[in-house]
């Protein structure tokens, strides 16, 4: 920058308008207005040497950003607020200053430093500095047109940020080789307002709504992660009460603490802070959430370890004191933005350790064979640039990721970006487009397991204080409505024929399932923390394992598209339970509650093996079944004494005696299988029982499919 | 396709059922008054006067008991009124005279399908046919009972047969158009339309049917100007008036469509139909409020109007009720509307 900085400008004396002219504060230009000049000069005066400081902290910043990432800053968070406290000491001098004479450039140019500093929100930047390129005499310093760029940027004037752009790029063209880093910052920046063209000219079918005073407050609010199905949320606020008390000397706001809130009846309670468990006297912040609500994660800031990220699970009511991960994710540098798989076996994060692509890139590890996380990966060119990247969510879906990047083609500072892991490797990554994006940060967005909402943090005019969390609802393509019509078709009725029609529209929401419920003892309906296997019936591995809340008895499982799953809830003293998901690859979002009640182990009580697959028409058993019939085998095994029945039923296709003797083979097959994983055979009984018992009606696929079962019943204990 | 068969749109087309007038001789016997009598009942058929034809029929079979087709006739004046028993007893006792007279054995055929008898239906009009081949109007009703059954390429052999028989038989080519658009065959649907209309200009429904399987095919411009006609012919033909809102809605002249739906409902003021496609063009508007008014309407009159139902749910979203909107496209997936379901379950999770 400092070459850029030194660039004499020839330009601006020419772009100056030939209308307007520069007016000093001098005698001779307010010669009856000597005692208000004087004022205006203190003021002005005094402004200025405010402003210097903080330009010359601002510039200080910009240069040592420059020497460290070799391209300028991308986005206003680079600038880490620098000059800020004493562009405020100076601001309210200049506008008195201002309020005598509007007609001088340097004066204007310092209220647009100050204004796109201060309240880049606002469109005052723009106008003192475009008053600044009018007045210049060729003067003022040689970043007036790039930062006019900037601010018109900021405020969507796409043409007009150009315009400014390409008036820098003719200065720096001059000294094209001292100037190649500010010249690709200026070619970066235009880019980014083509974009910004492109997207505000199509804008994506969104509501963006400010979550109210349940969520929001005075204070910064940012950093919201939710709970796939959208129950739950957690969130940081840096409100007053914050725990300690203790206000952060930098930004003069109070330190940050965690804080969380559930949707009852479609509503956001009231935010609670987590308390001092998991909130401590210094900066506590969320960096993610499991889909399943259960598994927080924390970034806590120490000097030495340049912020790390922290886990807290939840059990029943209770947060557990947050615990330091493993230096495979922690480094001494910097780690932010933490998020689990659907599986909970990998975790996605964005360090700026060294090694990588650019500042904060995106890792992920793997679960190794001791549960800890293994070494950490970086996720590679397709997402991480050199310009940095941030706020990595990946969907439940466990194919679709999320992230925040000044890299890929934003709209200016950081955009959120979508990207699919398809054959093998991540796709081009997709801005999610305007009004999601903007041209300032956008950052940390996480969205809903059925991709209707997102969530996101912003300061954008009309919020509560500073930064809100505010809710996307995707609206997804346009609904054609639905038009009824009519004809008198045929020539000797009366009576018309009527026909709806709607143009068709083609589905982009996730492909995923979300399963869902409660989990309680069927006797005495007491709600229970058991343990949730889920399994890939192809592979017959367990994939995931989860726990059901000990105190509301909840659970939530996240199910991609694409497998044939096999669910099993299992307590000691219990029965196990079996669900069945075969979900194709183009299935599309579902959420399904089941509540599971478990049943004691006692005579009489039966349970259908929703995970045994017998061949069509054959009783021959499949082997995707081996992970249901080995949870069998352990339960006798555990079991010793109770005996059992295995009862096979079919639905009603087919005759009576076919289903009879179809049933009974089956049975008889896996009486078999047990007895060759060494189960007595006296334990055991094989009984068909044709269509004689069904559990639905056998007039659609879905009862036929519910009826078409095995039961294993205890017949003695 | 409705199962329920109402009143026929116009029985003079397809009933044009008069036999033969018998030529009367100067000096009366008792054969000749009847037979006069029975001449005097076929011109107050014409004159759609069935009391009367009843009268002069009952007053020839009295001078001739055996005159079948004295009876076949009255039985068909008491079908126009209704009196489907009676009816029924008359042609029976044609038939007891004259096993042979297809117009009783048609005349049966006629009252079974008013009754919703279709099998016994389905026989007697096999027996007209297989009397005499070229019956026209047997080929005809049996068309439009597979029609009705959705058997819509067994119906147009029907419809062939018909036509075969009768060149000229603008309702058979209307009919037989309608069953090969139902198959999806526009084309061959439109040019059947169009020789319906050059059998008969005066059938305000043809045009109507020619412009709606002109929008089928996106001619919006084609469909409106059939629908001019239609309406030409039957201003009050709110049918066409909500069909032809619906190709200027399709055009995106949404001011013109509102204009006919109104037209519409003001010729049948709870024409649901208009109702709903109100809202649609409200929609296309995007003045949601006024959608989900018309779409409330709508389902005030007719709970069970899906269609509605998802575009009060569209209306809704857009208003931000997202648990309105959710509540009924899951109403309108209740009653088999496939947006419904599908937005229910893309958006409701």
């Amino acid at each position: 920058m400092n070459k850029f900085l030194k660039i004499t400008t020839l330009l601006f004396s020419i772009c100056a308008s030939a209308f307007a002219q520069n007016i000093e504060f001098e005698k001779s230009n307010f010669p009856d207005k000597k005692d208000q000049l004087k004022e205006a000069k203190k003021n002005l005066e005094e402004g200025k040497e405010a402003f210097e400081i903080g330009k010359k902290e601002y510039d200080f910043v910009l240069e040592g950003f420059v020497a460290k990432n070799k391209y300028f800053p991308v986005s206003r968070k680079d600038y880490q607020r620098a000059g800020d406290i004493y562009f405020k000491q100076a601001q309210p001098f200049l506008m008195k200053a201002q309020e005598f004479n509007s007609n001088n450039a340097y004066l204007n140019y310092m209220l647009g430093v100050i204004s796109f500093n201060l309240d880049p929100q606002s469109d005052m930047a723009c106008k003192y500095f475009e008053k600044a390129v009018a007045l210049n005499t060729g003067k003022l310093p040689d970043d007036l047109t790039y930062l006019a760029g900037w601010a018109n940027q900021f405020q969507m004037k796409w043409d007009e940020a150009i315009k400014y752009y390409q008036m820098t790029l003719t200065l720096l063209n001059k000294e094209p080789k001292d100037n190649a880093a500010a010249i690709e910052d200026v070619n970066k920046k235009i880019g980014e307002c083509n974009v910004g063209k492109k997207e505000t000219a199509n804008p994506q079918r969104v509501f963006v709504d400010n979550l109210g005073t349940s969520i929001n407050s005075a204070y910064p609010d940012y950093s919201a992660f939710i709970s796939a199905d959208e129950s739950m949320m957690v969130f940081t606020s840096r409100r007053d009460n914050s725990t300690g008390g203790k206000i952060d000397e930098g930004d003069k706001w109070p330190f940050e603490d965690l804080y969380q809130s559930f949707k009852v009846n479609g509503k956001w309670s009231p935010a609670q802070n987590f308390g001092p468990i998991v909130n401590s006297p210094e900066h506590d912040a969320t960096a993610g959430l499991s889909s399943d609500g259960t598994t927080m994660f924390i970034f806590k800031y120490k000097e030495k370890d340049g912020g790390d990220i922290y886990q807290s699970t939840l059990t029943g009511n209770t947060w557990s004191k947050p615990e330091h991960l493993n230096k495979n994710v922690n480094s001494k540098w910097h780690e932010s933005s933490v998020s689990l798989s659907f599986d909970g076996k990998r975790i996605y994060f964005i360090s700026d350790r060294d090694g990588g692509i650019g500042a904060g890139d995106i890792y992920y590890c793997d679960k190794d064979a001791k549960n800890d996380w293994g070494p950490a990966v970086n996720i590679g060119p397709s997402l991480n640039t050199k310009y940095g990247e941030e706020g990595v969510f990946i969907h439940p879906d466990s194919k679709t990721i999320y992230f925040s990047s000044k890299g890929h083609g934003t709209m200016g500072g950081y955009d959120i970006f979508k990207s699919v892991f398809e054959n093998g490797k991540w796709s081009t990554p997709i801005n999610l487009g305007y009004p999601i994006n903007g041209p300032d940060d956008d950052v940390f967005f996480v969205i809903s397991g059925n991709g209707n909402h997102g969530y996101f943090a912003s300061s954008k005019q009309g919020g509560f204080g500073d930064k809100d969390i505010y809710r996307i609802t995707f609206l997804g393509p346009e609904k054609p409505p639905v038009v009824m019509n009519e004809d008198n078709l045929l020539a000797s009725v009366a009576a018309p024929v009527s026909e709806f029609k709607a143009e068709k529209i083609v589905s982009t929401g996730p492909k995923m399932t979300i399963l869902k419920g409660t989990i309680s003892d069927a006797k005495t309906y007491k709600l229970l923390e058991a343990l949730v296997e889920l399994v890939d019936n192809s592979l017959n591995e367990v994939i995931a394992t989860f726990k059901s809340n000990s105190t509301t008895g909840k659970y939530l499982v996240s199910l991609p598209s694409g497998k044939n799953y096999g669910i099993a809830v299992k307590k000691d003293g219990y029965l196990f339970h079996s669900e069945n998901f075969d979900l194709k690859q183009s299935d599309e979002f579902q959420e399904v509650e089941i509540n599971i009640k478990l049943k004691p182990i006692e005579v009489g009580q039966a349970i259908v093996l929703k995970n045994i697959f017998f061949d069509f028409d054959k009783a021959t058993i499949r082997p995707e079944s081996a992970n249901e019939l080995d949870r069998l085998i352990k339960l006798l095994n555990e079991n010793p004494t109770i005996k059992i029945e295995l009862g096979s039923h079919t639905d009603s296709k087919g005759s009576d005696e076919y289903n009879m003797k179809l049933s009974q083979s089956r049975s008889q097959s896996v009486v078999t299988y047990l007895i060759g994983k060494g189960i007595s055979t006296d334990r055991l009984v094989a009984k068909g029982y044709g269509e004689t018992t069904p559990i639905a009606s056998n007039d659609n696929d879905e009862g036929r499919q519910q009826n078409r079962r095995t039961e294993f019943k205890i017949l003695s204990k | 396709m409705r199962k329920s068969i109402l009143v026929c749109l116009s029985w003079l087309c397809l009933n044009s059922f008069a036999q033969d007038t018998v030529k009367v001789k100067t000096a009366l016997t008792p054969d000749q008054e009847a037979e006069n009598a029975y001449n005097a009942g076929l011109e107050f058929i014409g004159k759609k006067d069935y009391n009367m034809a009843i009268e002069q029929f009952s007053k020839a079979i009295t001078l001739k008991p055996n005159f079948d087709k004295a009876f076949a006739n009255r039985g068909f004046a008491r079908y126009e009124s209704k009196n489907y028993d009676n009816a029924l007893l008359d042609y029976n006792q044609a038939l007891a005279f004259n096993p042979l007279n297809t117009d009783a054995m048609f005349g049966k055929a006629q009252i079974f399908y008013t009754q919703g008898k279709k099998d016994s239906c389905r026989s007697y009009l096999g027996k007209v046919t297989l009397v005499d081949e070229s019956y026209a109007k047997a080929f005809y009703l049996s068309g439009q009972l597979k029609f009705e059954e959705q058997e819509y390429k067994e119906a147009i052999a029907d419809y062939d047969k018909a036509i075969a028989a009768n060149k000229n038989y603008a309702y058979a080519y209307n009919d037989r158009a309608s069953a090969k658009k139902m198959l999806g065959d526009d084309a061959g649907a439109i040019a059947d339309y169009e020789k319906a209309i050059a059998a008969d200009s005066k059938l305000f429904f043809v045009y109507n049917n020619l412009g709606s399987c002109k929008r089928n095919k996106g001619d919006n411009a084609g469909a409106i100007e059939a629908y001019n006609k239609a309406i030409s012919l039957k201003p009050d033909y709110y049918i066409a008036l909500n069909n032809r809102g619906t190709a200027r809605l399709n055009m995106n002249d949404i001011a013109a469509a509102i204009s006919d739906f109104d037209a519409a409902l003001k010729y049948k003021a709870n024409y649901t139909l208009a109702m709903n496609n109100m809202a649609s063009a409200y929609i296309k508007k995007k003045d949601y409020t006024a959608a989900a008014n018309w779409a409330t309407k709508a389902i005030q009159v007719d709970s069970n109007l899906g269609a509605a139902f998802v575009n009060r749910g569209i209306a809704k979203q857009m208003l931000k009720d997202e648990d309105g909107a959710c509540a009924d496209w899951k109403k309108a997936a209740e009653l088999g509307v496939s947006e419904g379901k599908r937005y229910h379950s893309g958006f409701c999770n």
